[in-house]
């Protein structure tokens, strides 16, 4: 009986932490814009922005959760998800105005609104993993601010 | 009797494995139940975590010694849940999966994942019934 209030105790504190990574999972999922309702912002400050493919988010979501955790905290940044499966002039609008050469990527836009590639999750190689990924994007990150980009 | 209870256990890390999966990836879970379109929306967030929760609980009741009534209940919920969820989607491929979850949440549902659910809900009842015949002598 003992062993049964126990293993329900540790049902109710599960249930309770899956509920809320699950919230915290569909809050992270809807704070990502889609390309063809992309907005931008009218007040021109540096930002991070991080595009993505909308295929590739299921299937790599805490990946990329992850990646936003370890974005400068003083710089703001959006993601970007692009969906190819449809025909979009906006997806190429979007393309074209932040000069992007692939996806998925990192992109720094100045003051100017000038885009700029940092990073590219293609040139990876495919043995690393996700922790040593992440391990170089912080360096990426850290040379984009120490190079001056920043103010 | 030493039979029933390896059965048990073996029955027991299926289930952990599985909910193991879903643990690992609850958001993966979520879209994949999602995608079947059988529960609203309103109320996925509330269910599926639940649905992790009755997994875990299934496991730890047949890997540790607890009221084997605890396990049926719990095994007859869950799997009748499934197998009623995998026969409406029959033959259905689902985009949103993550194909992650075959045991329970496939991204193709074939006969032979309802079948397994089947087997494993079956499974369940005869070890309920098999350890209740060896208590009453």
């Amino acid at each position: 009986m003992k062993l049964l209030l126990l293993v329900l105790l540790l049902a109710i504190i599960s249930y309770i932490y899956f509920f809320r990574t699950l919230k915290k999972d569909l809050y992270f999922m809807n704070s990502i814009q889609k390309s063809t309702e992309h907005m931008d912002g009218s007040v021109d400050i540096e930002k991070y922005i991080i595009c993505i493919e909308k295929s590739m988010i299921i299937d790599d979501f805490y990946f990329y959760k992850d990646v936003v955790k370890i974005m400068p905290k003083n710089i703001p940044y959006e993601l970007i998800s692009f969906d190819f499966s449809k025909e979009d002039d906006a997806n190429f609008n979007l393309i074209d105005k932040l000069k992007l050469k692939n996806i998925p990527s990192i992109h720094f836009v100045d003051e100017q609104k000038k885009s700029k590639e940092i990073f590219n999750f293609n040139d990876l190689e495919d043995s690393l993993n996700s922790r040593e990924v992440l391990k170089i994007i912080k360096g990426v990150l850290y040379n984009n601010e120490s190079q001056g980009n920043l103010k | 009797m030493k039979l029933i209870i390896i059965f048990k256990i073996i029955l027991g890390i299926i289930f952990l494995k599985s909910s193991f999966n879903k643990l690992k990836k609850p958001y993966q879970f979520y879209k994949a139940i999602e995608d079947y379109k059988f529960i609203h929306n309103k109320f996925l967030l509330y269910i599926v975590p639940l649905l992790i929760v009755i997994e875990q609980v299934l496991s730890l009741c047949l890997i540790l010694p607890v009221n084997p009534l605890a396990f049926l209940i719990l095994g007859i919920i869950l799997q009748s849940f499934y197998v009623f969820l995998l026969l409406l989607n029959i033959g259905k491929n689902f985009k949103n999966n993550c194909q992650c979850f075959s045991l329970n949440a496939p991204g193709m549902v074939t006969t032979k994942n309802i079948s397994i659910n089947i087997a494993l809900l079956i499974s369940i009842i005869l070890t309920y019934g098999w350890l209740l015949r060896l208590e009453n002598g």
